[in-house]
Formats: C-alpha cells, sequence, structure tokens
C-alpha cells in the first residue's frame, strides 16, 4: 500500500514554548485518517508543514508522491484544504469567491461546485464576511471538494458547527470520497466525530505522534476489565496497562492496551479473577491513552 | 488568474483609487488657477512659477501616499487570514508576489491617467488666456489675446511694438529680446 503522506523524522520548532520531535507519521492512499489531539498538540503544525506552508527545521515530507516543501505548488493543485479558521477574502460574494478559487486551480470542477451551492443553500451574492459560522464552514468544504482533489486535508473543518450542518458536511465529503476514492487528512478533537467515519486514527499530543493505527485495532485494543484479588504488581501481562484504580475491597477496573480475547487467561496465573471486559468507546481511549502518555510512569 | 486578483484588489482598494483619482486629476487644474489671475493682473513670471512649483510638491506626497495605501490594503485581506489562502494556493510564491504587485500596479494607473487628464486640461486652457513671455531683466506675464493693433502698450508701455521680429514664445526661458508680442 503507498502512502498518500509520509513524515519522517520530522523537526520543527515554533518559538521556545512547542515543537514537533522525531515525528514519523502514514497516510495510507484512500484512507480516512483521523488526526486526534488535544488543543495545542501540533495537528495544525503538523498539518502546515504537509502542505509546505511552514518549512521544517530537519526531516522528510513526502504528499502524494512528491516533497515538500519543494513541490509545493504541484502537490496543492491536487490537495483540498479546509483550514481550521475561514480565511477568504471577507469582500467577496460567494459566487466571487467561486470565481477566484476556479482561476487558481488546473481540476476544478463548476457542474460539482454548482451542485453543492445548492446543495449547501448558499446564496451566491452574499458577501463572504456576512456568511454565518456553519455558512462559512460549508463554503470552505465546497472550495475543496470542487477542486477534484486527490488528497483532502481538513484542519477541524466542523469545529464550532452545528449538528445539522456537521452532517451536511461530513455527508458531502464521504460522498466525494466514496466517489473518488481519495484520500482524507483530518484533525480534529471531535472524537465521535472520527469514531464513525475514520479507518485510521493518529494520536499527537505535547508534539509527538503517540500511536497510528487503524481505527478496529485501536477501538478493539482498548478495554476496562474489571478485575478481582489482584497482586499490586501485574508483571509479565500480555497487554498495556493504561490505568488501574481501586472500586471497592479487592476489586479493581484496568483499563488496558493491546487485548486480545485470549489474554483472560493471564489473570488465573497470578491468582487473580476477570470479571468483566468492557468496550470503551474511542473518546474513552482517547483520554485514557493520554492520560497514561503524560503520566510520569509512562 | 490576473484578471480575479484585480477584482480581487479592486474591491479593496477601489474608494482609494477613486479618491486619488480625483485629487489626482484636479491636482494640475488646482496648480494653475494661481496663474488665471494673471489675465487681469500682470504677475512676475517667478512667481507664476514659484506658484505652480508650490503645488507641485503635492504630486510625489499623493504618489506616496497612494502607494502606500493600496499595498496596505492590497495586504490586508491576505493578513487578515495570516496568509493562509495565499499560501495554499496551488502557485509559486513569486507568482503570487507578481500578480499582487501586477494588479496593484495597474490599478495605480488610474491616478496617473487622471493626473495626465487633468494636466493636458490645464495646460491648453491656461494657454488660451495668457502666455508667458520671459525678458532677460525679468520676466513678464502677458494677457493674450492682444487686439491692440501695433502695440497695445498694456504690457510694455513705451516701448515700440517689434513688428518685425518674428514670434517668440518662449514660456519661461529667460531668453526674451525684450518684446515678444507676436501678436502686435
Amino acid at each position: 500500500m503507498t502512502n498518500a503522506i509520509e513524515i519522517r523524522q520530522l523537526h520543527y520548532r515554533a518559538g521556545r514554548a512547542f515543537q514537533l520531535r522525531q515525528l514519523d507519521l502514514n497516510v495510507p492512499s484512500g484512507a480516512i485518517y483521523g488526526f486526534l489531539g488535544p488543543n495545542g498538540s501540533g495537528k495544525t503544525t503538523t498539518i502546515r508543514l504537509v502542505l509546505g506552508l511552514l518549512r521544517p527545521l530537519a526531516g522528510r515530507i513526502t504528499v502524494l508522491g512528491d516533497a515538500i516543501p519543494d513541490a509545493a505548488p504541484r502537490v496543492l493543485a491536487r490537495v483540498g484544504y479546509v483550514p481550521e479558521q475561514p480565511h477568504l477574502d471577507p469582500t467577496l460574494t460567494v459566487r466571487e469567491t467561486l470565481r477566484f478559487q476556479a482561476a487558481f486551480y488546473p481540476h476544478w470542477d463548476s457542474p460539482c461546485a454548482e451542485h453543492l451551492l445548492r446543495q449547501f443553500e448558499l446564496d451566491e451574492r452574499t458577501a463572504f464576511g456576512r456568511l454565518s459560522k456553519g455558512q462559512k464552514g460549508k463554503l470552505m468544504t465546497l472550495l475543496a471538494l470542487a477542486q477534484r482533489p486527490d488528497l483532502l486535508v481538513l484542519d477541524e473543518p466542523t469545529d464550532g458547527l452545528d449538528p445539522v450542518v456537521r452532517r451536511d458536511v461530513l455527508s458531502a465529503l464521504l460522498d466525494y470520497v466514496s466517489q473518488r476514492r481519495a484520500t482524507v487528512f483530518i484533525s480534529s478533537h471531535l472524537v465521535h466525530e472520527l469514531e464513525r467515519i475514520c479507518d485510521w486514527i493518529g494520536v499527537m499530543d505535547n508534539g509527538r505522534l503517540i500511536t497510528e493505527v487503524p481505527m478496529a485495532r485501536f477501538k478493539n485494543g482498548i478495554k476496562r476489565l474489571r478485575v478481582a484479588g489482584a497482586p499490586p504488581s501485574a508483571a509479565g501481562a500480555p497487554f498495556m496497562i493504561l490505568a488501574r484504580e481501586h472500586v471497592n475491597g479487592g476489586a479493581e477496573t484496568w483499563v488496558v492496551r493491546d487485548w486480545e480475547p485470549e489474554m483472560a487467561a493471564y489473570f488465573a496465573t497470578i491468582g487473580a479473577a476477570l470479571n468483566d471486559v468492557i468496550d470503551l468507546d474511542l473518546e474513552e481511549g482517547f483520554v485514557e491513552l493520554l492520560r497514561t502518555f503524560r503520566s510520569p510512569r509512562s | 488568474m490576473f484578471r480575479v486578483m484585480l477584482y480581487s484588489q479592486w474591491k479593496w482598494t477601489r474608494l482609494i483609487v477613486a479618491l486619488g483619482s480625483i485629487a489626482a486629476f484636479a491636482l494640475p487644474l488646482v496648480s494653475v488657477q494661481g496663474a488665471a489671475r494673471a489675465d487681469s493682473n500682470p504677475l512676475q513670471a517667478g512667481e507664476l512659477l514659484q506658484a505652480v512649483q508650490s503645488w507641485g510638491t503635492l504630486y510625489p506626497v499623493l504618489a506616496a501616499a497612494l502607494g502606500l495605501l493600496v499595498a496596505i490594503a492590497t495586504w490586508a485581506p491576505d493578513h487578515r487570514g495570516r496568509h493562509v489562502h495565499a499560501l495554499s494556493l496551488p502557485l509559486p510564491r513569486w507568482r503570487y508576489v507578481l500578480l499582487r504587485f501586477g494588479a496593484g500596479t495597474t490599478l495605480l494607473a488610474a491616478p496617473v491617467i487622471a493626473a495626465s487628464a487633468g494636466a493636458l486640461l490645464a495646460t491648453p486652457a491656461r494657454a488660451q488666456t495668457f502666455q508667458v513671455d520671459a525678458e532677460r531683466n525679468g520676466a513678464t506675464i502677458i494677457r493674450r489675446p492682444c487686439d491692440g493693433g501695433p502695440c497695445c502698450n498694456t504690457c510694455h508701455v513705451g516701448q515700440p511694438a517689434p513688428d518685425k521680429k518674428p514670434p517668440k514664445h518662449d514660456h519661461g526661458h529667460g531668453h526674451g529680446h525684450g518684446h515678444g508680442h507676436d501678436d502686435h
């Protein structure tokens, strides 16, 4: 499988407070890759490096087979980008904005733009600066899709949008991806949203990539276990223990990673009893993962 | 590409360009207003030139102000969006800068044309009214048209009419031969 985005040993520093260190990241072609992380973890900086908006201090970035930032103009012609903040000229109307954008993109699809304009119910005579936040989000999505990109880079595209608009935007994105088999690199801290659409997940925290796995493996591998009679030390566990809390008496709750059903036999070997295995949703798994990463033990 | 860039820039700078064009058009007309007074009261050419010159300092001031304002207005939308949109467009940065610069220059052509038009309008209008004839020892403005026959003596009282001399209209040069009254 080829990768639409490949990052190797990337290093970038923004002032004294923040830096990306030794970042390695792979976005498989055709995948919907969810880029998760708390605010300030480095998601937007990584995206700007991927698009060639920033220059790394060290490391290598390849997007759609071309090196960034050297081949940025060629790559950007094949990339649809929805930034975190709407950044278009506020004086241009929706129609003028479409015209402006169309002039720069060789594969601009006017029928698609017209179709999305109607679907999103955008008034073409309204200036961009006068659109509501939801309408701006829709227009940004429209512009990204009408470019017929091979790669969509979405930086929190639905942040702050109401559920109806969010659904409209996501369904338009998914329609496009299913038709074109495009790759999507979507950053968000709205974990539930990513859980529904992504097939790969990468988690950033404090400028580092904590994990990068297929979504199914991430969700299935993180479990909450109810354990009784466990010794203080759980040496030799075949899974990674992310958290361990006493509930009452000898009962404990463990949050574990890389769990497989056959690992239940381990508890018998340490004289403990496994009472229950509970699935965690992505958000809980994400929070536990971050908590473990940030704790001194990790 | 250039057309959309020009249009986008026009939306930001149209007020500046419009006002600048009006000012640029008016400046040559206003600067010769003082000279019009010479019709009724002959002035020294030096004074006239001084008056025109004092208005002339406004040309570079206007040009600098316009250039600066148009540059700021051009930069404003990009700056507001932290240049993210500009940088994410699929063209080299130098080309984007060139497009912006070209659009700005094109828009600034309007005040330049307006100033030229104003100058073209002001010069013949004044030339119809009066004419500058300079003498060696002190330039004098002579009113036109002169209908005084051999010499109306309005401007050079007591001096003979230079009826045999060819017309001389030096327009400010100090090599007049005493009397440059071609209309006499």
